[in-house]
């Protein structure tokens, strides 16, 4: 549950080492843990604009993942990459999602 | 320069698709798992977009290729069970739908109980505790979350009453069976009576998906009496609310025989030898002889009784097939496998969206 005393709390915090330099952040991602961490992680290595991506989860008593991520251009900003992996691993699940229905489809029509 | 020169290399890499064409070893090894007596090697794909860059080949992400690389066939599937493949996925995402399935697709459970009367030797947390792991018949997919501040609703409760009290049967002190002496001695699950409330009264009737299970045993003059409410919840906040037993997966094993070291003797050792029957005698007439083949690599289960024995682990190049996972999802009977693994995509798919939806 999110909500401390009447105040819902973020999920994502973004701490940016120089507010002039975006290319730089780390996002703070508020009651989550591996099973997101790990896939936006692998998806923002997969991607040519970052030179840098990271996960922690600073402590296990506490829901929360660090997502560090620096890009390859100043004029590349952290949060529009990691909005690309977002996607990117939407697209991926979306996919994964229609060949599965296709295949429970074929499953069902070949008789068992 | 430097920067000039990666600029450069990258776009002479935008031609490129994805990664094909590395050298024969290197693909090996970047999609397979070898495994030795032990140890596994090479057990980590590697994931960085510029990963084969020295070879001239692009790893990043690449939609269309995943889309053609991507198959998904169902082995087996029952009302208990759904054995399915995935070829084509790397480890982060299924592990992420394996994580999703286990404690993040919702189900509908008992949480609070409240005693009237319990006079049985079992203490009042314990009953609860037992009655909360009870999997209800209740598609969680028609029920909302409970508002932890609101009212319980017909939209979000279900209402249960226990009521059962154990008596001496008459006349039959001279009996020894349990069933003989007392009426009442054993509560079951089937022993749970729904409450219907508003509109739950036109929707499929209620229950513990097991009438058998059993929950408590009584005496003569003993009696429990509460009222049990259900509500939804995830895998995550307490293991009763999980749609699975479990849902595990493994990747594909390979095994590659070399035949010239396989023939007679050694080729019926190897048959013998493996405890799943992988291995097959192919004859090959007189001229020839018999040797040993790969009959059923899916039932390895990498035991590595073939490459044990001296010198054998350089005959079996024992494998594994790093994207290729063989998904097994068993359902506690609340909702069907195939239905948990959509409600997982689902969920997964509404994670991702409240980051997004955060991040903008």
């Amino acid at each position: 549950e999110m909500e401390v005393e009447g105040e819902v709390e973020k999920k994502v915090v973004i701490v940016l080492e120089d507010p002039n330099v975006p290319s730089c952040a780390t996002f703070h991602l508020n009651e989550e843990d591996h099973t997101l961490g790990n896939i936006l992680r692998y998806a923002l290595v997969k991607n040519k604009d970052v030179d840098f991506a990271g996960y922690t989860i600073p402590h296990p008593s506490e829901q929360a993942v660090y997502l560090r991520v620096q890009t390859a251009r100043p004029d590349i900003t952290a949060v529009e990459v990691l909005g690309q992996a977002i996607k990117d691993v939407t697209d991926m699940t979306t996919h994964v999602s229609q060949e599965y229905e296709k295949s429970l489809a074929k499953w069902r029509a070949s008789g068992r | 320069f430097l920067d000039v020169g990666r600029q450069f290399f990258l776009t002479r890499m935008k031609s490129q698709a994805s990664v094909k064409k590395l050298p024969a070893n290197v693909e090996e090894r970047r999609t397979r798992e070898f495994i030795k007596t032990s140890k596994a090697e090479h057990t980590s794909t590697p994931e960085h977009h510029s990963a084969y860059r020295g070879l001239g080949q692009d790893n990043s992400f690449n939609l269309e290729d995943f889309k053609k690389n991507l198959k998904i066939e169902i082995t087996s599937l029952t009302p208990d069970e759904m054995v399915f493949e995935i070829v084509g996925i790397d480890a982060p995402l299924a592990n992420a739908l394996r994580r999703v399935i286990i404690s993040e697709v919702p189900t509908l459970a008992i949480e609070e109980v409240f005693f009237e009367n319990n006079t049985s030797i079992i203490q009042d947390e314990v009953l609860a505790h037992r009655l909360g792991l009870i999997p209800i018949n209740a598609d969680p997919r028609i029920f909302l979350s409970r508002d932890p501040n609101g009212e319980p609703r017909d939209s979000d409760t279900l209402q249960f009453d226990l009521h059962v009290t154990c008596e001496r049967i008459e006349g039959s002190w001279d009996k020894t069976e349990e069933h003989e002496k007392y009426k009442n001695s054993r509560v079951y699950s089937k022993d749970l009576q729904w409450q219907p409330v508003g509109s739950q009264v036109n929707g499929k009737p209620i229950a513990p998906v097991h009438d058998d299970i059993l929950i408590a045993k009584l005496r003569p003059g003993q009696e429990i009496k509460a009222s049990l409410y259900a509500y939804k919840g995830v895998g995550k906040d307490h293991a009763k609310f999980s749609p699975v037993s479990t849902a595990y997966y493994r990747l594909l094993p390979e095994i590659l025989l070399e035949h010239e070291k396989f023939e007679g003797d050694d080729a019926q050792k190897l048959v013998d030898m493996c405890p799943m029957k992988v291995f097959d005698i192919e004859d090959l007439g007189k001229k020839q002889g018999v040797r040993a083949r790969v009959k059923d690599a899916r039932s390895c289960t990498l035991c590595r009784e073939c490459i044990r024995h001296p010198g054998w682990e350089e005959k079996v190049k024992l494998r594994r097939v790093k994207n290729h996972y063989i998904f097994y999802i068993e359902s506690t009977g609340i909702l069907a496998p195939e239905d948990i693994f959509r409600e997982a995509l689902k969920v997964f798919l509404e994670k991702l969206e409240v980051v997004n939806n955060d991040l903008k």
